[in-house]
């Protein structure tokens, strides 16, 4: 009966919380800011943002109103570049698109059982025009696969809320 | 009123000579009986055990304390056993799927058959690969220790069987490589394939347990327990997260093992017993009054039986000496 007992509890414990509650990969996710103070979350509507070199469609091609975006890194390469238009935006007629730039370390990095492995990004510049954009930030430095923003991206202009 | 006198003083006389003749009379010597043929007589007890007088003198003295305090202490010697097993809960584990294994040898020493400090050794390793990821986890054979207590609960009990609790205190190095990573970007139609090496570090660790342990045959016993384990410091590798650790195991915190137990006995049971109570009463009795004169006590022959002596008006037992000892020296099982 012992031997029972002892192989219940061992496969009570086997089958305790092995679940990923974060990504499987590393996912750069930049809010939108606007550059005044107080530091304030804005949106924007009818953004296009487009992967500089991809072959497929646009990152972000929505028509609604976003306040944040994922903006998915190379990873067979250091830096990763991504074209911002405001194209069909109320910004349209105020700036020209805005190119930002990343380069970084990928780390391989090994997070759990259920999470997997994958890259981590350490981030070691960012560069932007700066038609609409005031400034981008990555806050901790480095972008791995817990949930949440870790890019920050700050507009001049603050849009008009839609 | 002369011849009364004279009459008187022959009254006198008379009663004197009368008295004189009684007194002679009464001190005369019985004789001694001197036959060593003639069996002993049980004899009288005029005090308890610890002294103190009876309200009536007794052929036998009980014993008053009939039932004896139980002992705190330990029952077995200090040095009772020495008992090593093998633990191979994980090699059933295994048969139920389990990837990742720990095997050890551990040894124990019975102090009192209450104590038990004992030390684990094994290794540990792990070979595995999770259905819906992108890695193989392999874990090379690395070195764990375990030093701790059990505390039998059945100490006093046949020490081939045993009901405990105990700790451990554990210290583990753990050495791995994560390879055939596979990592996906849809967006940019990318692939990239790599593995993590060489990674390494090590884990200090507790655990409370609880176990029994069975005799099977001779000196074969077996063995279970169940352990709660909690980690205190783990120095992790550059990059990644140790998921198994030797001795531990994985995410969870229960653990079990199933040992089979050889015991090598240091010294022979000595079980302190009662002592049966003699056959035989002792012939005399020892104590206070033990030198009185015979008053104290009467043989048998006398034409009076023992239910039947009652002390005299004006013997009252003396006061009672302190000899340290007990009125008689009927076993009292101590």
């Amino acid at each position: 009966m012992f031997l029972a007992v002892t192989l219940s509890v061992s496969a009570l414990a086997g089958c305790s919380t092995d679940e990923c509650l974060d990504n499987k990969n590393a996912l750069p996710l930049a809010g939108f800011y606007s550059s005044e103070e107080p530091l304030q979350a804005v949106s924007l509507s009818g953004l296009t943002i487009t992967g500089v070199g991809s072959v497929g469609d646009s990152v972000v091609n929505d028509r609604g109103s976003i306040s944040s975006t994922y903006l998915p890194f190379k990873i067979d390469s250091d830096t990763t570049a991504f074209i911002i238009d405001y194209l069909g935006s109320r910004l349209e007629s105020i700036a020209d698109a805005d190119t930002l730039t990343f380069a970084y370390d990928r780390v391989p990095w090994f997070e759990s059982a259920a999470c997997g492995a994958m890259y981590d990004f350490r981030i070691r510049e960012i560069a932007t025009t700066l038609h609409a954009i005031d400034s981008v930030t990555c806050p901790a430095g480095i972008i791995t696969n817990a949930e949440g923003e870790n890019i920050r991206i700050y507009f001049t202009v603050i849009p008009e809320y839609d | 009123m002369t011849d009364m006198r004279i009459t008187c003083n022959r009254l006198i006389s008379l009663l004197l000579l009368i008295c004189s003749v009684a007194g002679t009379a009464a001190q005369t010597i019985n004789p001694v009986e001197n036959d060593d043929e003639k069996p002993r007589q049980p004899t009288l007890h005029f005090y308890d055990k610890h002294g103190e007088p009876l309200e009536e003198p007794v052929l036998f003295l009980a014993d008053l304390d009939t039932v004896t305090k139980a002992k705190s202490g330990p029952v077995y010697p200090l040095l009772n056993s020495v008992s090593i097993g093998v633990n191979f809960f994980d090699a059933v584990m295994k048969l139920a799927g389990q990837n990742h294994q720990s095997y050890d040898i551990w040894a124990d020493i019975s102090l009192h058959n209450w104590f038990f400090p004992v030390i684990e050794a094994g290794i540990g390793f792990a070979d595995n690969r999770p259905d819906d990821t992108n890695f193989r986890y392999k874990g090379k054979a690395s070195f764990y220790a375990k030093l701790g207590m059990n505390y039998n609960f059945l100490y006093k009990s046949n020490p081939d069987y045993q009901i405990f609790l105990g700790f451990r205190a554990a210290y583990a190095g753990f050495k791995y490589d994560v390879t055939d990573i596979t990592v996906d970007v849809p967006y940019w139609d990318q692939t990239a394939r790599f593995d993590i090496l060489d990674q390494k570090g090590h884990a200090f660790y507790g655990e409370v347990l609880g176990g029994i342990k069975v005799k099977l045959y001779k000196a074969l016993s077996m063995g279970w327990t169940v352990r709660y384990h909690f980690k205190w410091n783990v120095k992790q590798p550059s990059n990644s997260n140790v998921w198994f650790i030797p001795g531990y195991g994985t995410t969870g915190g229960l653990n079990a093992t199933f040992s089979l137990v050889y015991t090598i006995p240091l010294s022979k049971k000595e079980v302190k017993e009662e002592p049966a109570l003699p056959d035989v009463l002792p012939e005399r009795t020892v104590g206070p009054g033990a030198d009185r004169p015979s008053q104290q006590s009467a043989t048998a022959s006398d034409e009076k039986t023992s239910a039947d002596v009652e002390p005299a008006a004006d013997e009252e037992p003396a006061a009672r000496p302190d000899t340290g000892q007990p009125a008689n020296d009927l076993p009292t099982g101590d």
